[in-house]
């Protein structure tokens, strides 16, 4: 009986195709415009799609509560109610029973490079550093996106729905992210998290001295934050010519001016168009710093420019500086256990996430990695562990958010997923046991109400394995 | 009265010690529950054995124990930092055959990153070069930081080398080329061994390597020490196996993401395979068929399994997730330790008797708060050579440098404003 039900999920294999997501429109950057949709109360009783409860499972909801056991009602693509018990009687709808399986929000991931470093690795996959100057404000990872990377359906596997899809870190500005469901499509644009705010990756540190040292530079740290200061300063004065154009139209429509006299706009710049968003607070600033005081230097030139650091990536040494990152809301994208691979990883420590934790700052586990996007759960339980060698403990709903909701606030789509909660997306993770273990394996992932993956049918393979297997 | 004094003598100046109330996990396929060790000179005495009075003991608190991990592939000790070239000892630039690159030579026991790996349970690496198709010499050495006590000339030692679609591109394009270049050298290696030197008429031939080279690839050919070959590909590992048998080798395959299609043949020649459950993938075009039930299906068809978290540098601690992760894709858990204990020690140990409690082996024995695979479970205490370990490393130094104090260093920032 309960395997009929699940059937009536409807398995969606990883074909191009399958499911199609929302359309995504380009739009100029300006103030005002393109800013993350609002999650919108929801109409229930005009609410469309077909209903599922599931019950018996302890649900995780990273949203502070446990229930054990609770439901999971789903319309449609939404999460229609979750709590504790057997739920309602829901007329028409599907009843799945899970008794003894754990469910928890959809794994996000705020940093990945799958599909702009796709498998095979080899030199025709390699599109994401456009590594050719270093500032590349103009570039989006978007249009370097091999959807059809097998390591988006292992992703998966592993619960992960959500990933932000990032730039390699060899310029100084490497160019927006893409923020993608990791639905099975056949353009990244398909997959893009409709209604997210773009993203944009900034490095510093060792890799853009590094690429370009004996390229024109910058050689030195001080070259990088020069060129930073020149990026940004360009942008400002690019920003004041367009808000005076925007000021100057807003006068010419109020008095309903003629056409001749239509106030010109300043010539378009994609890159400066990239970075006026970043001014203007709707694109989110995802910034790839190690140590302590570079981090310190970056928040002082993003104070100069007025605009907001939303996440620092890797970050090993954020546990130096965890209050300031703390009081100034810059969230912290790190690691459970790398380091020392280069002179600014040296001090990494495995008890930074804690740290940065109780510091009162959003800590994230991200992957960087093609594998360990497979086990972020596992990274976690590591990050835990170490914290409590300092006496630090932490609730399992503490440890969940560190690869769920925090990593959505860290994207600006925590109103949208990231935790099991009414009106939210339908992405979540159904697993065989309790997930802060190493043996737990997700039974089932769902992305906006679809079985994207059950371990009862095997990983979809892509289509380069395809006959090769 | 007098006979037992001079045993209780004895058993003092010899440093005997015991861990009690512990189930044991011996490495070798069984388990002991509320179980004891006594530990004498360095070595395990006795299992579950009687334990002389007046021994220090020590209470496990029904922890679990376990031998050290080895992890079988490791430059641990061979590199500080990956960036910084003049840190890394573990390649042979621009050389593509370098049996002669003896990289214990290299090793520093007090690299700074020993004591971070070694905190998760890791007692012993084999140390491997990683460069070239053939890579070097490894040797396994034990993680106590000893400046002084290497096993420079004892070593149980490996040949390392590597065949796939990259090692071939170093020898100028195809793999063919590859099998050609090996085949000359070991038969120049064999000549050399056989006669001291090699003639061609009354020439002296030229060698395909230098002699020191030549030499180096002798204990492969006396079969005192195996070849670990990096192989991927199915057919590639076939051509290693005939290789192999040709010249009466012990061999080893490495990675071997999809050995799983020749297990038979594997099996059937008990060439251990090691692998590293996970991280398997379609990363090239020789591990297209790879799969995450790799463990699992070689252990049921009889190859000898070891795990590897194949590291450079900071990976031999996850030796046990990745341990999990076979546990995971279906091994037991007492599949899984063999595979990262008494496998590889059988293997690579040479001398030194390793890689399980039992009577006789060497005392690296590691306490655990609970299933050493949990990785929310921890190292409560370690001994090597029945010398305890510490558990402090310079993360934990750090941590508690900036931990409560972060006042401090919030407040020079702010005085930037």
């Amino acid at each position: 009986m309960i395997r009929t039900l699940v059937l009536w999920f409807g398995v969606c294999g990883y074909m191009p195709g399958c499911i199609t997501a929302g359309g995504h429109t380009s739009k100029v950057l300006v103030k005002g415009v393109a800013k993350p949709s609002e999650n919108k109360e929801i109409d229930w009783a005009k609410a469309q799609g077909p209903q599922r409860l599931i019950r018996g499972a302890t649900i995780l909801t990273a949203a502070g509560a446990v229930y054990a056991p609770g439901y999971l009602w789903i319309q449609g693509s939404k999460i229609r109610e979750v709590g504790v018990g057997d739920g309602p009687e829901i007329p028409g709808s599907m009843i799945v029973e899970r008794n003894g399986q754990f469910i928890t929000p959809g794994i996000i991931d705020t940093h990945s490079h799958m599909g702009v470093y796709a498998s095979p690795s080899v030199r025709a996959h390699s599109d994401g550093n456009e590594s050719t100057g270093p500032i590349t404000a103009e570039v989006s990872a978007e249009h370097g996106i091999w959807p059809l990377d097998p390591n988006m359906p292992r992703a998966v596997a592993g619960g992960v729905t959500t990933v932000q899809i990032l730039p390699g870190s060899a310029n100084l500005i490497g160019g927006r992210s893409a923020v993608i469901k990791l639905r099975p499509a056949n353009s990244a644009r398909a997959m893009l998290f409709s209604g997210a705010p773009s993203g944009l990756k900034i490095a510093c540190g060792e890799n853009p001295k590094g690429v370009y040292g004996t390229r024109g530079g910058p050689r030195t740290r001080m070259g990088n934050i020069a060129g930073f200061r020149e990026a940004f300063q360009n942008a400002a004065e690019y920003k004041q010519r367009w808000d005076k154009h925007l000021k100057e139209l807003g006068v010419w429509k109020e008095k309903k001016g003629k056409e001749d006299d239509k106030p010109d706009p300043p010539s378009r710049d994609f890159g400066m168009e990239t970075l006026m968003g970043v001014l203007n607070g709707e694109i989110l600033v995802h910034y790839h710093c190690y140590r302590a005081d570079e981090m310190n230097i970056m928040l002082d030139l993003a104070k100069e420019y007025g605009f907001k650091i939303r996440s620092f990536h890797h970050a090993l040494e954020a546990y130096k500086l965890a209050d300031r990152l703390a009081k100034e809301g810059v969230s912290v994208s790190t690691w459970a256990d790398w380091w020392g691979f280069k002179m600014e990883a040296y001090d990494g420590i495995r008890h930074n996430v804690a740290i940065v934790h109780k510091a009162g700052a959003r800590a994230i586990i991200h992957s960087d990695s093609e594998t360990d996007i497979r086990h972020l759960n596992h990274e976690a339980v590591k990050a835990r562990v170490a914290g409590a060698e300092l006496g630090l403990t932490f609730t399992d709903d503490d440890v969940l958010k560190w690869f769920t909701l925090n990593p959505a606030w860290a994207l600006g789509i925590d109103h949208r997923v990231g935790s099991l909660e009414a009106g939210k997306d339908a992405d979540f993770v159904i697993w065989d046991g309790h997930p802060l273990t190493s043996y737990a394996k997700a039974s089932e992932v769902f992305i906006d109400g679809h079985r994207t993956y059950s371990q009862e049918v095997g990983l979809a393979i892509s289509d380069f394995e395809l006959g090769q297997r | 009265m007098m006979v037992s004094n001079i045993v209780m003598l004895s058993v003092l100046l010899s440093n005997a010690w015991a861990i009690e109330n512990v189930s044991i996990w011996d490495g070798a396929g069984q388990a002991f529950d509320k179980s004891h060790v006594l530990v004498e000179g360095g070595k395990i005495r006795s299992v579950g054995g009687p334990i002389p009075e007046g021994t220090t003991r020590i209470d496990g608190k029904g922890g679990i124990l376990t031998p050290g991990f080895i992890e079988a592939f490791s430059q641990l000790g061979l590199t500080e930092v990956g960036a910084v070239k003049n840190t890394n000892d573990y390649v042979w630039r621009d050389r593509e055959f370098t049996p002669a690159l003896d990289v214990l030579k290299a090793f520093n026991p007090k690299s700074i990153r020993i004591p971070t790996e070694r905190r998760q349970g890791v007692t012993r690496v084999m140390l491997a070069p990683r460069s070239g198709v053939l890579s070097g010499t490894g040797a396994m050495v034990c993680l106590n930081g000893n400046l002084r006590d290497l096993p420079l000339d004892k070593a149980r030692t490996a040949l390392f080398g590597r065949v796939n679609g990259r090692s071939a591109n170093g020898v100028g394009g195809s793999r063919a080329i590859l099998w050609l270049e090996l085949e000359e050298i070991f038969s120049d290696a064999k000549l050399l061994k056989a006669k001291g030197r090699l003639h061609e008429g009354r020439n002296l031939r030229d060698l395909s390597l230098r002699a020191d080279q030549l030499e180096a690839l002798f204990p492969l050919l006396e079969r005192r020490v195996p070849l670990v070959l990096e192989v991927n590909r199915a057919v590639d590992i076939l051509r290693a196996l005939d290789f192999s048998q040709k010249w009466n080798l012990k061999m080893v395959i490495k990675g071997g993401a999809e050995s799983w299609l020749v297990a038979t043949e594997l099996a059937e020649m008990k060439v251990p395979v090691i692998v590293r459950p996970g991280q398997q993938g379609p990363w090239d075009f020789d591990s297209i068929s790879s799969r995450d039930d790799l463990p699992k299906l070689l252990q049921d068809a009889g190859v000898p399994l070891i795990i590897s978290a194949f590291g450079y540098f900071q990976n031999a601690g996850r030796l046990r997730q990745e341990a999990a992760f076979g546990i995971r894709a279906g091994l037991t858990k007492a599949e899984a330790l063999t595979a990262i204990s008494w496998r590889p020690a059988q293997l690579f140990s040479g001398e030194a008797y390793v890689g399980r409690i039992a009577k006789g082996a060497d005392a690296d024995l590691v306490l655990w708060n609970g299933d050493p695979f949990e990785l929310n479970h921890s190292v409560e205490r370690m001994w090597i050579r029945g010398e305890k370990q510490s558990l402090e490393d310079r993360a934990l130094l750090l941590a508690k440098r900036y931990y409560g104090k972060l006042k401090v260093f919030h407040e020079l920032p702010m005085a930037l404003e």
